[in-house]
C-alpha cells in the first residue's frame, strides 16, 4: 500500500496509465454498446477508503483538461478534488450545466439531473456524461430497457436510486437525440445507459 | 501463409503505444462513446495528422489506435483483401507502433479495420469492425452547406434523399446506386455506410459486433451499436435489393459472396473471384471445392464477353 502516498498525500492513479486506461475504456465501450450488460471494472486505483474507486477508473481514462467536471455534495471533498485535479487536470465547476462529466451518488435528487447539459439539436454530442456511484448494481430501483445494443430487452438496477431518478431517465430518453448518458458503477462493476435506449417500464422495489 | 503473423517489432522507443498520445486517445475515446450513444450521428472529433495522407484510412487508424490493447488481434482489409497496399501498410503500422498480433483470419481477429467491405464470415459479439470513411455526410451531394445538412439531420428532414433515389428510378427504371447506399440507423439518423457495396448493407442490420466509422479528412466518427436496426432506404414498389451474379467464384466456387471481375487476357476473357480473400481461402482449405476448383470449369467461372 506504499503507492497510497503520492505527492502531497494524493493517492496514486493507474499504475500503468496507458494500458490501464485502454483496458478500462474497452470495458466502457462494451458497456455503452450493450446497455444493461454488467461488466467488471478491470483496473481500480488504490485510493483512500470512501473514495469511489471504480468511478475514478472511469474518470482517469476519460477526463482531462478539456472536460470540466461537476461533483455532487457527497463527493465535494478537498482530497477528491485534489485527486482529479492532479491526475486528470480537469476543472471542477460549480454548475452542472457547465460540466462534461458529472460524478454523483445514486441517491441524488433527480431534479439535479435535469440541470446537466443535454447538447443541442444540431450537436447532441455536446452533452454531459454522468457517472453514478452506487453500492450495488444488482438490487434497487431500476428499469426495463429496449433499444440499440439491447437484444430483446434488459434490466438495469441501481441500489439507492429514487423512483424519480428513473422517471428522469425515461424523460431523458424521450428527448433523443439530445440527452445525457449514464455510467453506473458499484461493487466493482459498471453498467451504461445511453440516451438511445427506451425505458419500457420503471421497476420499483 | 501462416494465419497469424509473428510480432516482429514492439513499440517503446520513440512512440507511445499505438502511435497516438494519451490526450488524443482520450479525446477520440470520448467521441466514440458519444457516437455509440447516438447511433448514426456523426460526432466531430479533433482528428490528428497521421503519418500517411488523407484517403489512406487516417480516420479508421485513429479509431483503431484508440481501441487497441496489447491482447488484441488486428485484421486489416482493403476491398476485402488482406494483401493489398492499404491493408498491408496499416497492418505494418500497428505491428511497429503497438506490437499487437495481426491475422488474416476473420474468425481470429478482435478488431477488424476495413476499407469498403464487410467480411463474408459473420461477425461475433467480441469483435469490433472499424470502417475507413472518405465522405461521412450522406447529404453532402444534395446539400453542400454543413450548417444546412446539420439542420436537416436535427429536424429529421430526409425527403431529399428519397428524391435522389427516385431520380434513379425515373432515369433508369431502378435504383442504380450500388455502393455507399444510404441507410437509416435505429429509425432516426440517415447514415453513409462508407463506400461498401450495397451487397454488404444487410450485414449491418442486427449485427452482433459493434461497428464504428472514422473519417480522417472530415474529422467525424459515428457508430452502429450491436443488434441495431439498419435499414437501407427504398420504396414500397422498388424495394432494396443487393447485387447478384450469374457466375460463381472461379477459385472456391462460392455463389454467395461478393465477386470481383478479373480480366485474364486481351481477348475479353474474364474470371470472377471472391473479393473477401480470407473467406475464399478458408473455403478452398476446408470444403470439397479444394484445389481442383482453382482451375475454372469451362463456361461456368470464365466467360467470353462480346465486345
Amino acid at each position: 500500500m506504499n503507492n497510497l502516498a503520492g505527492p502531497g498525500g494524493i493517492p496514486a492513479g493507474f499504475s500503468s496509465p496507458v494500458h490501464d486506461a485502454q483496458a478500462t475504456f474497452r470495458v466502457l465501450l462494451e458497456a455503452m454498446s450493450r446497455p444493461g450488460k454488467r461488466l467488471s471494472v478491470p483496473v481500480q486505483p488504490e485510493v483512500f477508503h470512501g473514495f469511489p474507486d471504480a468511478a475514478l477508473s472511469v474518470l482517469l481514462s476519460l477526463a482531462d483538461f478539456d472536460t470540466p467536471i461537476w461533483l455532487s455534495d457527497d463527493h465535494r471533498k478537498a482530497v477528491l478534488r485534489e485527486f482529479l485535479t492532479f491526475h486528470c487536470g480537469c476543472p471542477v465547476v460549480e454548475q452542472p450545466s457547465e460540466a462534461v462529466f458529472g460524478l454523483v451518488h445514486a441517491d441524488i435528487n433527480p431534479e439535479m439531473l435535469g440541470k446537466f447539459n443535454p447538447g443541442l439539436p444540431e450537436y447532441p454530442d455536446r452533452s454531459a456524461t454522468i457517472v453514478v456511484v452506487a453500492e450495488s448494481l444488482e438490487t434497487g430501483n431500476g428499469s426495463m430497457i429496449q433499444g440499440p445494443g439491447v437484444r430483446d430487452q434488459a434490466v438495469i438496477r441501481v441500489a439507492g436510486t429514487l423512483p424519480g431518478f428513473w422517471k428522469y431517465v425515461a424523460a431523458n430518453s424521450a428527448m433523443f437525440p439530445q440527452g445525457v448518458d449514464f455510467i453506473f458503477v458499484g461493487d466493482g462493476e459498471m453498467v451504461c445507459l445511453p440516451r438511445s435506449v427506451m425505458v419500457r417500464e420503471v421497476l420499483c422495489t | 501463409m501462416s494465419g497469424t503473423d509473428k510480432t516482429t517489432r514492439h513499440s517503446g522507443d520513440g512512440y507511445n503505444f499505438a502511435y497516438l498520445d494519451e490526450q488524443t486517445k482520450r479525446m477520440v475515446r470520448r467521441a466514440i462513446l458519444k457516437a455509440v450513444a447516438i447511433p448514426g450521428y456523426q460526432v466531430p472529433f479533433a482528428g490528428r495528422e497521421m503519418p500517411m495522407p488523407f484517403g489512406w484510412g487516417t480516420g479508421g487508424i485513429q479509431l483503431t489506435a484508440a481501441l487497441l490493447g496489447r491482447d488484441d488481434v488486428l485484421k486489416v482489409i482493403d476491398q476485402g483483401a488482406d494483401d493489398t497496399t492499404n491493408a498491408v501498410s496499416i497492418r505494418k503500422f500497428f505491428q511497429r507502433t503497438a506490437g499487437v498480433r495481426t491475422t488474416e483470419r476473420t474468425a481470429e481477429a478482435t478488431i477488424i479495420q476495413t476499407r469498403h467491405r464487410i467480411p463474408e464470415t459473420p461477425l461475433r459479439e467480441d469483435q469490433i469492425l472499424v470502417y475507413q470513411v472518405p465522405l461521412p455526410e450522406p447529404l453532402r451531394w444534395l446539400e453542400p452547406r454543413e450548417t444546412e445538412s446539420r439542420k436537416m439531420h436535427a429536424q429529421e428532414e430526409y425527403g431529399v434523399m428519397h428524391v435522389k433515389l427516385y431520380e434513379d428510378i425515373a432515369r433508369h427504371g431502378r435504383i442504380v446506386t450500388s455502393f455507399d447506399y444510404p441507410v437509416r440507423v435505429a429509425g432516426r439518423y440517415v447514415m453513409s455506410p462508407s463506400p461498401i457495396p450495397k451487397f454488404d448493407n444487410p450485414k449491418m442490420d442486427d449485427c452482433p459486433a459493434l461497428q464504428i466509422f472514422g473519417a480522417g479528412r472530415e474529422r467525424r466518427v459515428y457508430a452502429i451499436p450491436p443488434y441495431t436496426e439498419v435499414r437501407s432506404l427504398d420504396f414500397e414498389d422498388h424495394p432494396f435489393a443487393i447485387q447478384r451474379w450469374v457466375e460463381s467464384c472461379g477459385l472456391c466456387g462460392s455463389r454467395n459472396s461478393y465477386l470481383d471481375e478479373i480480366i485474364l487476357d486481351d481477348r475479353g476473357k474474364r474470371m470472377f473471384v471472391c473479393s473477401d480473400s480470407d473467406y475464399c481461402r478458408s473455403r478452398r482449405e476446408t470444403e470439397d471445392s479444394g484445389p481442383t476448383a482453382v482451375v475454372p470449369e469451362n463456361g461456368r467461372e470464365t466467360r467470353e464477353v462480346k465486345a
